[in-house]
């Protein structure tokens, strides 16, 4: 991690162990000048084993889950750094600019850097060659066709500097210079993707040289890497593209490799290098370095903006369990020495000195057991790295286990100071007692209370009530409100919902246990009114949690604090599963995506049949068109004309294949009735939801701050914002909305026609932008061609922009066929129409795999939180029972059964994990509705939909309440055996 | 262990009505915070454009777009008129660059009208005469166009403008004056007698165009559309014309 709560992580080490180093020197110093209070407080660990294997089994728990946080922080920035910089191989340092539509340079300038570099001890390789972007490829062996391709022609032995280029059948080093001037070696990728053999024959083809081709044979495929990353490459001799391109002499590229061996190993070095290459290279060339790697990395940062946020927002619900538990358990120890203490008070102690004792016990489980949960929490954190593997195989993606000592140190340290502080607090809280009381384990006398009696009482609850329902209730309001109604609010990161949790769990707490009596009464009054000895039992059972509020209270807390971080949780990574994870959803249902290059394709289910594939493979086929249409919305605030792209869809679109709706028009109660008016009216529409965005000059809406939220990424390419349309009155996440009236005019076209929008289409991934416009409607003449007198360009569109509609195919695979297959069936049978067919599941896996892979993450870390949080439940509700055999002992003494006290326990334990979990659940629930209600996630363009998981919450209740009754279990079926005397003696 | 009863109980009680009530409260402040659910009952809704005292609808081209300034979204003349109609006026900017009067016809009326607008500006003549339109065809369309939004909008208040003296603008200076003069008049001719039959008010521009031979600093840098101080000047010749003739 390179932050950890916004503090740098080198910062926060060096704090952290200074802090440490002090507490460990000064309890050993005093210890020293106190052997024998040391010898008495240690003397209390062997003494009482079932409570010290109680208390060092929760120390450890609380250091295992920081230490399990800060691992998994640390592998999620690994994984996004590495995959940032992966596509650029052994690459740190690029060196283009030039002249001409290339950007092309002399080759001397390479081989004056050669010289110049030998001595450099920055710098391990430089290489040199000639990319060539935006060729497309057509394979004439395995006949398939792919666009985007990028050309890499390489000065011969430059690829040797940068881990050289490795055959992926062989594993033997090839070299540019034995390759042919029409021979290439193809990466991975793009052998993948063309089902492409060494041996192929391959036309390419190129914008920069319409009406021609270029035959080249494979001599290779290549593992991705080295000068390769794994976007799809050909790589050929230099002379190869500088004859094709005319350019001979010429190079656009040239390659830095710094010392370190790959990955980020080099960044470090890179503004060192920049500055020597700067040195080196001529100024009127026109050429510049860009550092690639470094570049890489800073990307990385933004792209785990959202998700290092929400981890954040987890790891500090994690944090305040695991040191909630540490004050829990050390509270309840102090507690439950109170007699104790009072006896040695008696002869003479003094408080300084029960406070020593208490301090060196709890230094001693302190020291050993944060050391014991450091490395359970590496070992989990192995296991979740492991278990998350394949999902990184599923990307070609190699990862591995790495962890910053920074994070041990901070994760040690934090448990150890954190232990020490909640000792030594815990202990000055009950030392400070009247001795005859504590001897008696009575109360405190509340002198005050005595003077003004049950007025004072009264006041008190009155009070709670009020502060504790206000604290609820502020921070329960979503932040844009309390902005509307003029109250203060916090602008910060997603800290302030962590601050947000935290309030209302407080202040729910502190409302029900200063007024416990009168949320108990109803369940007296109910069992009252039962036979048997239910009234007994329910009074049992409620005696201690009212008379001990303070202890009960902090149970209430530990309660409520894990079932509400678990069901925030629950609802984050249950949003990004449904987005991210499920491919069906993405896919919108299609399998393979099919665009052709030379010319549209004929009638798709009468050529299938003739191409010889079986049209019943496929279950549905959808057309999909794409242009640029004129658009104004009436309703706006200052209706003007805008442009904006509209994709002219039938077929399989129209039932609901691929496109994932977030919004309806109000009078829609389904995504299937939205689908059927579609079809039977022409005039309705759709619209991507990045056209509800920002956009026109509008700032950032979320009330929550955050200065790197990326912005200017919701236009689609190659318009400009001042003249994209933005739709008014409909808010991004707004589910149901009225209907939207726009009018479109074709920007080629003669006529507006009216459209009504009644659907949001989901465009989180930014390749769903457009006005969705049936077929029927577009071929209707009422956007029909015409001349030219309006342009995109004339509205400012920019001049890439193209006004010929742009045609895809979309096919759904019927069940039992092979979608790889049929793809390679279908570029293979339209060959001649340049049909390039892309499986959209390895689409998305490639695009989206770091994103899966992080939601998975994320997804691990909430059930790792979710089994410590329920561990320490388990422990607060057996140190619950532990603490009160004395007062068993008297309830046996007065007649209770052991079956009655068994219950009773049980039933406290059950009453307590229930009302905390509730609050819990109630609670988490308010505030994640709260962070999707601010768009907190849609300034990320997330796509990320609020939606509760029930069955999720469900488990996660019964498994807390479980789990206290478990804990509970064992202890107290062994007070219910316990006789009277021994009960009573006990201490 | 039978309960407390007495003063003790009864103050329970009130504070666990007390209690109760807050609790429903609370429960019901966290239920309005709730998404609202769908919308089952299969009502219709349809956005419908902000109320307005006046609702302006300028149907033209580049000048009406704003072409030629910084911000062509605030800086256009149709803006600068709309502030001078006063609050409660309510702007739609139809202006679409390059248009001419044949594709208006068909692109920005049907958008007119359903604006149900109660002043309308039209300013297209100068992208036809620039474009070498016949000036029957333009007198065909023109003529189509008001009798089609006179009949959709009858109370409509409608100011049409004629071309101004281009030959004075930077950009036409080197060009054959004597027949771009000649067009002029010819368009301009034509539009006198179409708004007289129409009875529609003309904004003659063509009478205003010396305004722009005495200040050069009104033109934009393109040499052919005025700028932001430009734009401004004409919305004050049209806003001062509708002063005159306003009923």
């Amino acid at each position: 991690m390179i932050q950890f709560f916004g503090i740098p992580v080198d910062t926060l080490t060096t704090v952290l162990l200074v802090i440490t180093a002090v507490i460990v020197a000064g309890v050993l110093m005093l210890a020293l000048s106190n052997v024998l209070f040391f010898k008495i407080g240690v003397r209390n660990i062997f003494r009482r084993r079932t409570q010290m294997a109680l208390i060092t089994f929760a120390l450890m728990l609380s250091t295992m889950l920081l230490s399990c946080i800060l691992a998994v922080g640390d592998v999620m920035t690994a994984t996004v750094q590495s995959v940032a910089v992966y596509n650029w191989g052994n690459i740190d340092e690029l060196i283009e600019g030039g002249r001409g539509p290339l950007g092309t340079y002399p080759e001397q300038i390479y081989y004056r850097l050669v010289e110049q570099s030998r001595d450099a001890s920055t710098i391990t390789s430089v290489g040199a060659a000639l990319q060539e972007d935006n060729l497309l490829v057509a394979d004439q062996t395995s006949r398939q066709v792919r666009s985007t391709v990028t050309a890499l022609a390489v000065l011969p032995d430059s690829e040797r500097g940068f881990g050289g280029m490795q055959d992926v059948s062989t594993k033997q080093y090839l070299s540019i210079a034995s390759l042919q001037p029409d021979q290439v070696y193809l990466n991975q990728t793009i052998a993948q993707l063309l089902n492409a053999k060494p041996g192929d024959v391959l036309y390419l083809y190129s914008p920069r040289w319409p009406g021609r081709r270029y035959t080249m044979r494979v001599a290779a495929i290549i593992d991705n890497g080295g000068l390769v990353g794994d976007n799809p490459y050909i790589v050929s001799q230099l002379q190869t593209f500088q004859g094709i391109e005319k350019v001979a002499g010429q190079i656009n590229r040239v390659f830095i490799a710094n010392r370190g061996g790959g990955g980020v190993n080099g960044v470090d070095l890179s503004d060192q290098v920049t500055d020597q290459l700067h040195q080196w290279l001529p100024r009127h060339r026109h050429i510049h370095v860009i550092q690639v790697k470094a570049q890489g990395v800073q990307a990385s940062l933004k792209a785990q903006d959202i998700f290092s946020r929400i981890f954040s927002l987890f790891s500090l619900f994690a944090l305040a369990i695991g040191l909630l538990l540490i004050f829990l358990i050390f509270v309840l120890l102090a507690a439950e020495r109170r007699g104790e203490m009072g006896m040695a008070r008696a002869i003479g102690m003094q408080r300084y000195h029960l406070v020593l004792m208490y301090l060196f016990e709890g230094s001693v489980y302190d020291l050993f057991a944060s050391l014991i949960g450091l490395l359970f929490g590496l070992g989990i954190s192995v296991l979740l790295v492991n278990f998350l593997e394949p999902i990184l195989a599923r990307f070609n993606f190699p990862l591995k286990f790495t962890l910053q000592p920074h994070s041990l140190i901070v994760a040690y340290c934090l448990g150890v100071i954190f232990t020490f502080c909640s000792v030594a607090l815990s202990c000055w809280l009950v030392s400070r007692m009247t001795v005859v009381e504590a001897m008696r384990d009575l109360p405190e006398p509340n002198r005050s209370m005595r003077l003004f009696g049950g007025l004072r009482r009264k006041l008190n609850n009155v009070f709670a009530i009020l502060m504790g329902s206000a604290l609820v209730a502020y921070w329960a309001l979503p932040i844009d409100v309390l902005a509307r109604l003029g109250l203060p609010h916090f602008r910060a990161g997603i800290e302030v919902f962590f601050v947000a949790g935290m309030m209302m769990v407080l202040g729910a707490a502190w409302v029900l246990i200063s007024n416990a009596g009168l949320f108990v009464s109803p369940l007296l009054a109910l069992s009252a009114r039962l036979p048997g000895l239910f009234y007994t039992l329910a009074k049992l059972a409620s005696v201690y949690p009212l008379h001990r509020r303070f202890r009960t209270g902090l149970n209430l807390v530990m309660f409520s604090l894990v079932v509400f971080a678990m069901t925030v949780m629950s609802v984050i990574t249950n949003a990004m599963q449904n987005t991210y994870v499920d491919i069906n959803t993405q896919t919108g249902g299609y399998d393979i995506q099919a665009t052709p290059y030379f010319k549209s394709l004929p009638d798709l289910h009468a050529s299938l049949a003739e191409h010889g594939i079986d049209p019943n493979a496929f279950s549905a086929i959808g057309m999909r068109s794409t242009t640029v249409v004129g658009v104004i919305q009436l309703s706006a605030p200052s209706p003007r004309w805008y442009v904006y792209p509209v994709q002219i869809i039938n077929g399989g679109f129209l039932q609901g294949y691929g496109l994932h709706l977030v919004g309806k028009a109000s009078g829609f109660d389904s995504d299937s009735s939205i689908w059927q008016a579609l079809q039977s009216h022409p005039d309705y529409a759709l619209i991507d939801s990045s056209a509800l965005s920002y956009s026109q000059g509008a700032t950032d809406k979320s009330a929550i701050y955050d200065p790197t939220v990326p912005q200017g990424s919701r236009i689609p390419p190659g318009f400009d914002p001042n003249v994209t349309f933005a739709m008014s009155g409909v808010s991004p996440g707004e589910k149901v909305f009225p209907a939207v009236p726009v009018w479109v005019a074709d920007l080629q076209g003669r006529k507006a026609i009216k459209l009504t929008i009644i659907g949001v289409v989901d465009n989180s991934d930014s390749a769903h932008f457009g006005l969705y416009i049936p077929h029927s409607r577009y071929s209707s003449a009422a956007l029909g061609a015409g001349g030219d007198s309006v342009t995109a360009a004339t509205l400012g569109a920019g001049g890439d922009l193209t006004t010929n509609a742009d045609q895809s195919y979309y096919f759904k695979v019927a069940p039992g066929q092979d979608k790889r297959a049929l793809a390679l069936q279908l570029g293979s049978a339209f060959l001649d129409y340049g049909l390039e067919t892309t499986v959209l599941e390895d689409v998305i896996w490639q695009k989206r795999g770091p994103r899966i892979f992080l939601s998975d993450v994320l997804l691990g870390v909430v059930g790792m939180t979710l089994l410590l949080g329920v561990a320490a439940l388990a422990v607060t509700g057996t140190r619950a029972v532990i603490e009160r055999r004395q007062q068993i002992g008297m309830l046996r003494a007065l007649g209770c059964s052991r079956r009655l006290i068994q219950s009773a326990f049980l039933l406290e334990s059950f009453l307590v994990g229930l009302v905390g979990s509730i609050l819990g659940m109630v609670l988490g629930l308010i505030l994640a509705r709260n962070i999707f209600a601010v768009n907190f996630f849609e300034q990320y363009q997330t796509g990320l939909t609020f939606s509760i998981p029930w069955q999720q919450l469900a488990l996660i209740v019964c498994v807390s309440v479980l789990a206290s009754l478990l804990g509970a279990v064992l202890p107290a079926w062994q007070a219910g055996r316990v006789t009277p005397i021994e009960a009573l003696r006990y201490s | 262990m039978n309960g407390n009863e007495g003063p003790d109980a009864s103050h329970q009680k009130n504070m666990a009505r007390f209690c109760s009530f807050l609790f429903l409260t609370l429960c019901l402040g966290a239920c309005s915070l709730w998404p609202g659910g769908q919308n089952i009952s299969g009502q219709w809704h349809v956005q419908q454009a902000p109320k307005a005292r006046i609702t302006y609808v300028a149907i033209g081209a580049s000048d009406t777009y704003g072409t030629g300034t910084n911000d062509p979204d605030e800086q256009n003349w149709p803006v600068d008129m709309t502030g001078m109609l006063g609050s409660g006026s309510r702007l739609v900017n139809l202006g679409i660059p390059g248009i001419e009067v044949h594709d208006a016809l068909n692109v920005e009326l049907p958008v007119a009208i359903d604006a149900h607008p109660d002043l309308v500006t039209i300013w297209l003549a100068v992208d036809d005469l620039i474009s070498n339109v016949p000036i029957s065809q333009y007198s065909q369309d023109m003529d189509l166009l008001l009798s089609r939004l006179q009949a959709a909008a009858p109370h409509a208040l409608i100011l049409v403008a004629n071309v101004p003296n281009l030959v004075l603008l930077p950009r036409f200076q080197a060009t054959d004056t004597h027949s771009l003069q000649a067009g002029i008049s010819s368009y301009n001719t034509v539009i006198a007698s179409i708004m007289e039959r129409h009875h529609v008010v003309l904004v003659d521009l063509y009478q205003q165009s010396q305004v722009l031979a005495n200040h050069p600093e009104y033109i934009s840098s393109d040499g052919f559309h005025l700028n932001a101080r430009g734009y401004a000047q004409l919305a004050m010749i049209f806003y001062l014309t509708l002063q005159k003739h306003r009923l």
